[in-house]
């Protein structure tokens, strides 16, 4: 009996032992398949990544969020989206803004449903940093002269603070009032790229 | 009543699959709402099945009064529908139903391994499930887990398909490997600073992919489409169908682990009535773990999922409350772990 719980034992210990180096080199791989990859077409058109409302530092977000997207349950907007195979700069299973597409109404839902404090709980919308909206003047239709428009300006929630504008409707940027919702961005007029883009300091690669 | 008790368990299981796609599809619903796309669609017509899905579901929280009027009680009811759906967010990975918070143990502890910081809002919402584990030991895997579900669903599968496949014998798979795969899982997380385990966790998976599911439906393409986890789901279905049922739930599962280490001394647990026992061993037949009923103490493999009790002709084996298992019933929990290897 004695000799057959030794054997055991030993059996164990190589089990344990086969689990960890087949189970260290499997996660490895599996960790390295998983690193977000840059996709110029992509980073064109987003040249990094926007985090809902609230979210801590980028390296720190990645480390918390468990991706259970309780954050997207909440988007009263549709803004909020997780990162999938369409996104392999972003890290997969991330929420993330495409303020080409939906910016955020600052309605904070999601700063309050996150169980990690990925995201954490604000109270005013002034408090949102999400990133800055920068114009390019050269497409904007206000800047080159080739139209009038004032769509930025007129759908800011910090209209005439984050955005102000000038002769013929053309748009200014105020970075300390601006909270980077990327509303200007949905509702900017230009095709392709859009003249005002919403931009953050979270690289396209960590 | 035993048996009642596991269709039950079925019932609440499959409930918590249909809830994650459920939930999403609401969410859905609430966007179309809160942005008044639904009276657009409404009045247009569905272009699409996504939008299609969206009319069944309208046709569930407004039928006001005067819908054809398009009148305000039709507003205000879609309105307190936005609200209570707002109510239910997530999946078993992290939920929040109607103020109760729900994060699994997996996410909680991986999350802090990491960031390397205690997250107090993440232990707040372990709450639930480290009480009700301290309390019945694995009840997650036994009566929440939808993955669990599937798999067991895949066990009574392989025990209906006709004898003429000729299906190899079951493969055992030690247990131990799933505490293995949990300390090496949470030292390369923590190494990597991105969770790992959360990435192949089933439950975690199941949530994630019905939510991505539906987000290409409601999308630009309009269609239901499937990324690399279901194939993994799949692939690990089959193996367990044509090689070894329950392999992932009895000796793979890292959260399994970490449930069942936890609730290692659980109030409650199945107990052997020695002097009822009549040695028969139909409970061994039943148990969904693979583990021996008849040696009374079941120890950290046991997820309290009450298959045993119905199975019992003398009816030995009851649930019995006690804060300290015996030394006697530790050493026969020794021999059931023992036994359940072979």
């Amino acid at each position: 009996m004695k000799s057959l719980d030794r054997r055991e034992f030993i059996k164990n210990l190589g089990r344990i032992g086969t689990t960890s180096v087949i189970g260290t080199l499997g996660l490895g791989v599996f960790a390295y398949t998983q690193r977000p990859r840059s996709r110029p077409i992509y980073e064109q058109m987003h040249p990094n990544v926007l985090r809902p409302p609230g979210a801590i530092g980028e390296q720190a977000f990645l480390e918390r969020c468990i991706r259970c997207s309780r954050c997207v349950d909440a988007c009263t907007a549709g803004a909020i989206k997780i990162a999938g195979p369409d996104e392999p700069h972003i890290a997969r299973g991330t929420p993330f803004i495409d303020a080409f597409e939906t910016g955020c109404v600052l309605c904070l839902e999601c700063t309050k449903t996150c169980p990690t404090d990925a995201l954490e709980p604000l109270e005013d919308k002034s408090e949102v940093k999400v990133g800055l909206a920068v114009v390019d003047t050269e497409r904007c239709v206000s800047h080159n002269g080739s139209g009038v428009c004032g769509a930025c300006h007129t759908v800011c929630p910090f209209r005439n603070f984050a955005i102000t504008q000038g002769i013929r409707n053309q748009p200014t940027v105020h970075e300390d009032a601006c909270v980077g919702c990327g509303l200007c961005e949905e509702a900017c007029i230009v095709d392709g790229v859009k003249a005002i883009r919403v931009f953050s300091d979270r690289g396209p690669a960590a | 009543m035993s048996g009642k008790l596991q269709w039950l368990r079925h019932l609440l299981r499959f409930g918590v699959l249909l809830a994650l796609v459920l939930i999403p599809l609401l969410a859905h619903y609430r966007i179309a709402v809160e942005q008044h796309q639904i009276e657009r669609i409404h009045n247009e017509g569905a272009a699409n099945t996504a939008e299609s899905i969206l009319l069944v579901v309208d046709s569930i929280f407004a039928t006001g009064p005067d819908v054809e009027s398009e009148g305000a009680s039709d507003r205000e009811l879609r309105a307190s529908a936005s609200a209570q759906i707002n109510q239910v967010q997530g999946n078993v990975w992290s939920f929040s139903i109607f103020g109760l918070s729900w994060t699994d143990l997996l996410a909680g502890v991986e999350s802090m391994f990491t960031s390397k910081t205690i997250l107090w809002a993440a232990l707040w919402g372990m709450l639930l499930p480290i009480g009700l584990t301290l309390l019945f030991g694995r009840i997650f895997c036994s009566w929440i887990c939808p993955a669990g579900f599937l798999f067991e669903l895949g066990d009574a599968i392989r025990k209906r398909l006709p004898k003429a496949l000729n299906l190899p014998k079951r493969r055992p798979v030690w247990h131990g490997h799933k505490y293995v795969l949990l300390v090496v899982g949470l030292l390369m997380s923590a190494v990597w600073g991105m969770p790992l385990l959360g990435m192949l966790y089933p439950p975690a998976l199941l949530g994630r992919e019905s939510h991505a599911m539906l987000d290409s439906l409601f999308g630009a393409a309009g269609v239901i489409s499937l990324t690399g986890v279901s194939l993994f789901l799949f692939v690990l279905l089959m193996v367990e169908i044509l090689l070894s049922p329950r392999m992932w739930c009895r000796s793979l599962c890292p959260g399994g682990a970490l449930y069942g280490v936890l609730g290692a001394r659980r109030v409650f647990r199945v107990k052997n009535d020695f002097a009822a026992c009549t040695q028969c061993a139909a409970c061994i037949k039943a148990c969904p773990m693979g583990l021996n009923p008849m040696s009374d103490a079941l120890g950290i493999e046991c997820d309290n999922c009450l298959a045993c009790l119905p199975s019992c002709q003398p009816d030995a084996l009851h649930i019995k409350a006690g804060l300290f298992p015996s030394a006697e019933s530790a050493d026969s929990a020794k021999r059931s772990q023992t036994g359940g290897n072979q």
